[in-house]
């Protein structure tokens, strides 16, 4: 037999059984399946849905991957509509808090019957129809990292959440080194 | 480095494509199984030449066509544009876009997108989209930066930049898959394979059919080598081994008659001829193709006949291998299982015996193809509802249960001479084959014929009722599932039984001739015979097979 043959029959052989690895991968344990692989895909779904358990669950991973979060990063720069950068400190001291940015306008007020808690008002100069009638989200950069604060749908242009301050998305959408992107 | 790596496939990839077919999108899954099936098969065969430079071309198109409204990442995964209806809409206005690069112009034409450079066109069909956006999706997860790098190498530029940056991309993809694709390990598998089927094959002449004695042997006497500790593994490089022999000494046939040698030698100086063998491949029986959507297979039966499947594709007859991967095989995974934990859990599962016995699974067999028959029913009933004349065809396999052999006959006849009738109408040629009165057969008319045959009515009824009860995905109440998928699945599962009925077949005693005349009594003789036979073989099975694992399995840890 000419060993041409057999080299021809060999690189058949070797796509044929890498063939199967990729198409017939049934037979590996369920709880492989979903395994959080990522995919560009799920980064991008992660920037546009945040509210959706998956995407919640894919932020954790996204952010302890460097090259994950530099494409989050990219993704959520093509997506954001407004973006409010790290601001100067000035107001970190006092509680009353403020940002503004072309879009966008962010109040933080302490609630005054309770002093461990405070208002997040957001105010919209325009809006979508999903901010309307779904909901607003900030993604916020601190760090290396991202999270997600969601707002209710809008009316008359805004929108407030009511915090504690001890808890973590406080800390984030209060700390004036937090970039924060109106998506 | 994982076992997986000595399959010539590294975890990530396997990761990749098992997470792009279940991305997700706005409705279900972004891609379907046989899209990620085809993708895999132009990965493996490194066959992505031609895909890198169409994806180039539709990428072109997007970027200079769509770069007011976000390029690349709105058209692929914003707006998921990637179905033809999709790609259609998206570029529907494009023959008046004023602002791509000179010279050149976007059109949707009949066959779908057409780029115009000069005098040179370039097109792509709307079908295809589906497969390169995948490809994109793959590229990107592993490349980040490639959308900001086509972007710039395409926004503006002419037909030479495109190529350019295709052939870049393509040595970059090579390079990426050179880690993902390792195959020193497997050509040494089939190197040891080849060389032992050459010295142990006695039998005939080389390449040789092989038998159920010879795998046997292999694997026994491969207990050293790496790679060959599970006989389904054995049996699996077996089968694809003489696959890969038959399929190249099949096209040397097919080509001009050249000898073997001379077509090895054009195969090894040109890649795509090469890998054209594997493309060929008959994918309509894919796991993922048949057991996500539609549902035509549930995995647990289908996980049962992988074995059968595979041996019966590759024209081998090999019914007590595939009886072995079946149970034996099971029985070992849960013995190396075992031996992950402790000697003493071998001891005790190699002391439990397999869960089934070989009598077991013929009866299993029996079972997924009397639901395989109730499946064709469904899709015989939701091919009604679709108003396809294909309804009829799809059950040639199944109605024998539902109508006596006269009905069936009389229903024929019926509509071979109403056909025939039509024929002398219509003044066609006077072949009169069915095949060719089968062009001329509509739903109209066979809305008529049930009119006139109660049975015929009768089966569309059972269909109609079948599909109704049927839960699975693809089949409910609303599922659009559509001809091309339904006909396809068909096929697949009346392939499916036949090669059920072929491996069945080796383990009746009697001929089928004598059926007619064998009384019920004698008939349940028979059943007990072929029952007592398989018993036998299970049994001695059972010993070499024990040995074997103990051999294999047994102080590890000791």
């Amino acid at each position: 037999m000419n060993e041409v043959v057999t080299d021809a029959q060999e690189a058949v052989f070797t796509a044929k059984r890498q063939l199967n690895a990729l198409t017939n991968t049934i037979k590996n344990s369920p709880d492989e399946k979903s395994s959080g692989h990522i995919l560009f895909n799920d980064v991008v779904r992660c920037v546009c849905l945040p509210h959706l358990e998956s995407s919640k669950q894919r932020l954790v991973k996204i952010n302890s991957d460097t090259a994950l979060s530099i494409q989050y990063a990219w993704v959520l720069k093509k997506v954001s509509l407004s973006v409010s950068l790290s601001q100067v400190a000035a107001s970190t001291t006092e509680l009353a808090f403020e940002r503004k940015t072309d879009m966008f306008e962010l109040k933080i007020k302490t609630d005054p019957s309770h002093h461990n808690q405070a208002y997040v008002i957001l105010t919209l100069r325009q809006s979508t129809q999903a901010q309307r009638e779904v909901a607003v989200h900030l993604h916020c950069c601190l760090g290396q990292e991202y999270s997600v604060v969601s707002f209710p749908a809008l009316s008359n242009s805004n929108s407030q959440i009511l915090l504690a301050m001890d808890e973590q998305y406080f800390r984030v959408i209060s700390n004036p080194d937090t970039q924060i992107h109106l998506t | 480095m994982s076992s997986l790596v000595a399959f010539g496939v590294s975890e990530t990839l396997i990761a990749d494509f098992q997470a792009l077919r279940e991305t997700p999108c706005a409705e279900g899954n972004k891609y379907n199984a046989k899209t990620i099936d085809q993708l895999a098969q132009y990965i493996c065969c490194r066959n992505y030449a031609n895909l890198t430079l169409e994806l180039s071309y539709l990428n072109w198109a997007v970027c200079n066509y769509m770069q007011q409204r976000g390029g690349l990442l709105s058209f692929y995964w914003l707006e998921e544009a990637i179905s033809p209806k999709k790609v259609r809409h998206a570029f529907s206005q494009a023959k008046s876009a004023t602002w791509l690069p000179k010279n050149t112009a976007i059109d949707i034409g009949s066959q779908g997108l057409e780029l115009f450079f000069g005098k040179q066109v370039f097109v792509i069909s709307a079908t295809r989209v589906q497969l390169l956006s995948a490809f994109m999706e793959l590229l990107t997860t592993h490349f980040p930066q490639i959308l900001d790098d086509t972007e710039a190498a395409l926004l503006g530029r002419h037909e030479s930049d495109i190529k350019q940056l295709a052939s870049l991309l393509q040595k970059k993809i090579y390079k990426w898959l050179k880690q993902h694709l390792p195959t020193a390990k497997l050509q040494q598998r089939f190197r040891y394979l080849d060389n032992w089927l050459l010295h142990n094959a006695s039998n005939s002449p080389y390449p040789n059919k092989i038998d159920d004695g010879q795998v046997l042997a292999f694997w026994q006497s491969s207990i050293h080598e790496e790679g060959y500790v599970k006989f389904t593994t054995a049996l699996d490089d077996i089968v694809l081994h003489q696959d890969a022999l038959r399929s190249i000494e099949s096209a040397a046939a097919a080509s001009y008659g050249l000898s073997i040698d001379d077509y090895a030698q054009i195969l090894c100086d040109d890649h795509d001829a090469l890998y054209q063998n594997v493309q060929e491949q008959d994918h309509a029986l894919s796991a993922k193709a048949l057991t996500v959507y539609p549902k035509f297979l549930v995995a647990k039966d289908f996980e049962r006949l992988v074995a059968l499947l595979s041996v019966y594709s590759a024209n081998l007859n090999l019914p007590l291998s595939v009886l072995r991967h079946a149970i034996m095989g099971a029985w070992q995974g849960r013995i190396i299982q075992a031996s992950r934990y402790s000697p003493t859990a071998v001891k005790q599962q190699l002391s439990v015996m397999p869960a089934l016995q070989y009598k077991d699974f013929c009866a299993q067999l029996v079972n997924i193809k009397q639901v395989n028959k109730f499946t064709l029913l469904c899709i015989s009933g939701a091919l009604y509802n679709l108003q396809s004349s294909s309804c009829l065809s799809v059950l040639s396999g199944s109605v024998g249960d539902m109508l006596s052999a006269e009905q069936g006959q009389q229903i024929y006849q019926f509509i071979s001479a109403d056909l025939a009738k039509e024929e002398a109408k219509s003044k066609c040629a006077a072949e009169s084959s069915f095949k060719v009165a089968d062009a001329e057969f509509s739903f109209e008319k066979l809305q008529r014929w049930q009119l006139q045959q109660p049975a015929l009515n009768k089966i569309f009824n059972a269909a109609k009722k079948a599909l109704s009860k049927n839960n699975r995905a693809g089949f409910k109440a609303g599922d659009d599932t559509d001809e091309e998928q339904l006909l396809a699945g068909a096929d697949a599962l009346n392939k499916i039984n036949q090669m059920i009925d072929t491996f069945l077949a080796h383990f009746k005693q009697t001929s089928e001739d004598d059926a007619d005349t064998t009384t019920l009594l004698e008939k349940n003789k028979q059943k007990e015979h072929q029952h007592n036979d398989l018993r036998q073989i299970y049994s001695s099975d059972l010993f070499i097979f024990k040995d074997e694992l103990q051999k294999r399995h047994r102080g590890k840890h000791e």
